[in-house]
C-alpha cells in the first residue's frame, strides 16, 4: 500500500466522562453520525463498519448490532478484539480492505461505558493467582514500572513528567474530562494505589465513543472531503504472554509494531513532529518512546523529564491530554487528536506539525498497534 | 501481611483442575514442582497441557529447590477483593526460581525490605485447607546456580543479564 493512498476523511465523538442511561450501541451511533458529518458524507456511502468490543458488557455479534442501529448492511463488518490496540488495527484493516477493493468507505468506531457501567474488566483477578491478591491492571503495570525502575533507574519524578504533560494539555482542552493541571509536588503527595503507581499515574475511567471515516484519497477528492488526513504507515506487534512469564518486563512488541509502521511510511522517528502515545499508565509512554526509537532503551524516564515531550520539546506528546486527562477511552481519542494536529486545529497545536505517530495498545502491553499520519 | 489470619471474606482459591492438578497435589505434599519438556528441555510455570516452546504433548515435572530471587514487586494499597480488606497494604512479587520458571507470589515477613535480586526461599502456607506457595527472604548463602533455558521470549535478552542501557532500541 502506497503511503497516503488512504485517508481519514472524518472524525466524530460523543461527550466523555459520565454518560448514564446510554447504551454503547447508541454511543457508537452518535460518534458515527458526527464522523460522517465531519466528512460531509451520507451514511449510504458506508460499506464497512469495524467496531471495537466494549469492555463493560461483552456481547456476541456486537458489530452487527452497531451496523443495524446505523441502518447499514455493510459488505465488511464485525468486532476485532485486541483491547485498546484494536482501534488502529481496524483502521489498518479498513485501509487494506479499501486498497484490495473489498470496500470503499469504512466507519471505525469504539464506544464503552465502564464509568457508569461495569469496570470489572479492569479489576479482575489474574488467572489462578488471585489467592496472592494479584488483581487488576494496576498491579500488572506496577510490576512493569517497578522493573523499569530497577533496570534503568527510572524514578517517580520521571513518571510525574508524563502525568504533568498530559494534565497541562487536558487543562487546555475544553472537551477533556480532567481539566486541572498537576504539579510535581501534588504528584509526589498523591497516595499510592498500587505502589509504585499513584493516582495521577493511572488512566481516567470514562464513558464515551469516537469514530473515524476511512476511504481512498481518490474517493475523498471525488467527494470533495474538506480535510482528509493521509495515512502514511501502520503496524502491529503482539507480546501475548502474561506479564509474569515474559522473559523481559521492560521490552514489548511495540518495537515490532513501530518498525513496521516507520518502514511503510518511509520515515524515521527524527522526522516525526508530534506523538499521541497510549498513556493508560505513565510508564507506558516512557517505554513506547524507547521502543519507537525516540530515545535509547532505558533512557525513557530521563527523556520525558528533560522536557522533550512538552509542546516546546523535540517530540511533543499527548496534546489532547491522553488517557490521563482527556478521556480514559482506550485509544481512539489519540487517533482523533493526531488528525486534529495534522489539520492544525488542536487545542494544543504544535506549529507546523506535518507528521504524527500514534500508539494504541491493549491488555498489559500485550497487543500494540502504530499509526503514522501526515498533513 | 499475615497469611492464615482471619479474613473478612474467603480468599479466592486457585482452580487446580486440568494441568494444574499435579502442581496442586505436589504442593499439598510439601513440594513445589514446575513443568519440564523431555523433548526440548525447556522449563516453565504455570502448567500448560503441552510444551509452549516445541509443542510436545504431555510435559513432565521437576521438583524445584525452593530457592529463587525477586524480579519485581508491587504493594497494594487498594482492595480489589474483600478477602484482602484486613491485609492491605500487602505485597505481590514476581519471583524467578533458580531453575528458571517465574511465578507470582507473596514475600512474607519482609517488612519494607524488598529489593530486586534478593534471594528468597519457599514456604508453603495453608489457606482454607489449600496449599499456597509463598516465599520468605532467604538467609545469605552461596550464589545461585546457572539458569536453565525457558521457553519464553527466546528472541529477547534476559533482563537481569543485560547491562543498563546496553541495547539501543530500533
Amino acid at each position: 500500500m502506497k503511503p497516503g493512498s488512504v485517508v481519514i476523511a472524518g472524525v466524530g465523538r460523543t461527550d466523555v466522562g459520565k454518560l448514564p442511561g446510554r447504551t454503547t450501541v447508541s454511543l457508537n451511533v452518535e460518534a458515527c453520525r458526527a464522523a460522517l458529518a465531519d466528512a460531509g458524507l451520507e451514511k449510504e456511502r458506508v460499506d464497512a463498519v469495524f467496531v471495537k468490543a466494549p469492555t463493560s458488557k461483552p456481547e456476541v455479534l456486537y458489530g452487527q448490532k452497531v451496523a443495524a442501529a446505523l441502518g447499514l448492511e455493510p459488505r465488511i463488518g464485525g468486532v476485532w478484539d485486541q483491547g485498546g490496540a484494536a482501534n488502529i488495527s481496524m483502521i489498518s484493516f479498513a485501509a487494506l480492505s479499501i486498497e484490495a477493493g473489498q470496500c470503499e468507505v469504512a466507519l471505525v468506531t469504539i464506544a464503552d461505558n465502564p464509568r457508569t457501567g461495569s469496570r470489572q474488566a479492569y479489576e479482575q483477578p489474574h488467572n489462578e493467582d488471585a489467592v496472592y491478591g494479584w488483581f487488576g491492571t494496576l498491579g500488572a503495570y506496577g510490576m512493569i514500572a517497578r522493573r523499569h525502575m530497577i533496570e534503568y533507574g527510572t524514578t517517580a519524578e520521571h513518571f510525574a513528567a508524563v502525568a504533568i504533560n498530559s494534565r497541562a494539555a487536558g487543562a487546555a482542552n475544553p472537551a477533556a474530562q480532567l481539566r486541572s493541571p498537576l504539579t510535581l509536588e501534588e504528584y509526589l503527595e498523591a497516595p499510592y494505589v498500587v505502589d509504585p503507581l499513584r493516582r495521577p499515574d493511572c488512566s481516567l475511567i470514562s464513558d464515551g465513543a469516537a469514530a473515524v471515516v476511512v476511504m481512498s484519497k481518490a474517493m475523498a477528492q471525488a467527494l470533495g472531503v474538506a480535510r482528509p488526513v493521509p495515512i502514511l504507515g501502520f503496524g502491529q506487534g503482539q507480546t501475548s504472554i502474561d506479564v509474569p512469564y515474559r522473559s523481559s518486563l521492560t521490552e514489548t512488541a511495540a518495537t515490532v509494531s513501530a518498525a513496521t509502521a516507520f518502514r511503510m511510511a518511509g520515515l524515521t522517528p527524527a522526522q516525526i513532529d508530534v506523538g499521541q502515545l497510549y498513556d493508560c499508565f505513565t510508564i507506558v509512554p516512557i517505554m513506547t518512546l524507547e521502543d519507537y526509537g525516540f530515545c535509547a532503551k532505558g533512557d525513557g524516564g530521563r527523556f520525558v523529564a528533560s522536557g522533550a515531550i512538552t509542546p516546546q520539546g523535540s517530540i511533543p506528546i499527548n496534546t489532547s491530554g491522553g488517557l490521563l486527562s482527556h478521556t480514559g477511552m482506550p485509544g481512539m481519542q489519540l487517533v482523533q487528536e493526531g488528525v486534529l494536529q495534522m489539520r492544525g486545529s488542536s487545542t494544543t497545536q504544535i506549529a507546523g506539525a506535518k507528521t504524527c505517530v500514534i500508539s494504541n495498545q491493549g491488555g498489559i502491553m500485550t497487543t500494540h498497534s502504530t499509526l503514522i499520519v501526515g498533513a | 501481611m499475615t497469611p492464615g489470619r482471619q479474613t473478612v471474606a474467603p480468599l479466592p482459591l486457585p482452580d487446580r483442575s486440568g494441568p494444574a492438578e499435579e502442581y496442586g497435589r505436589a504442593l499439598e505434599q510439601g513440594t513445589l514442582i514446575f513443568q519440564h519438556c523431555d523433548a526440548c528441555g525447556s522449563v516453565w510455570l504455570p502448567p500448560f497441557e503441552s510444551c509452549p516452546r516445541c509443542l510436545s504433548p504431555e510435559p513432565g515435572w521437576r521438583i524445584a529447590s525452593g530457592r529463587g530471587q525477586i524480579i519485581s514487586w508491587v504493594v497494594y494499597h487498594h482492595v480489589y477483593h474483600d478477602a484482602f480488606r484486613d491485609r492491605e497494604p500487602y505485597n505481590v512479587a514476581l519471583v524467578e526460581l533458580d531453575e528458571g520458571p517465574r511465578m507470582i507470589t507473596n514475600i512474607v515477613g519482609s517488612g519494607d525490605r524488598l529489593e530486586a535480586g534478593l534471594a528468597v526461599s519457599l514456604r508453603i502456607d495453608s489457606e482454607q485447607g489449600v496449599a499456597v506457595a509463598r516465599f520468605a527472604i532467604a538467609a545469605p548463602g552461596p550464589g545461585t546456580p546457572g539458569r536453565t533455558q525457558t521457553w519464553l521470549g527466546s528472541h529477547r535478552g534476559s533482563p537481569h543479564n543485560r547491562k543498563q542501557g546496553e541495547k539501543a532500541c530500533q
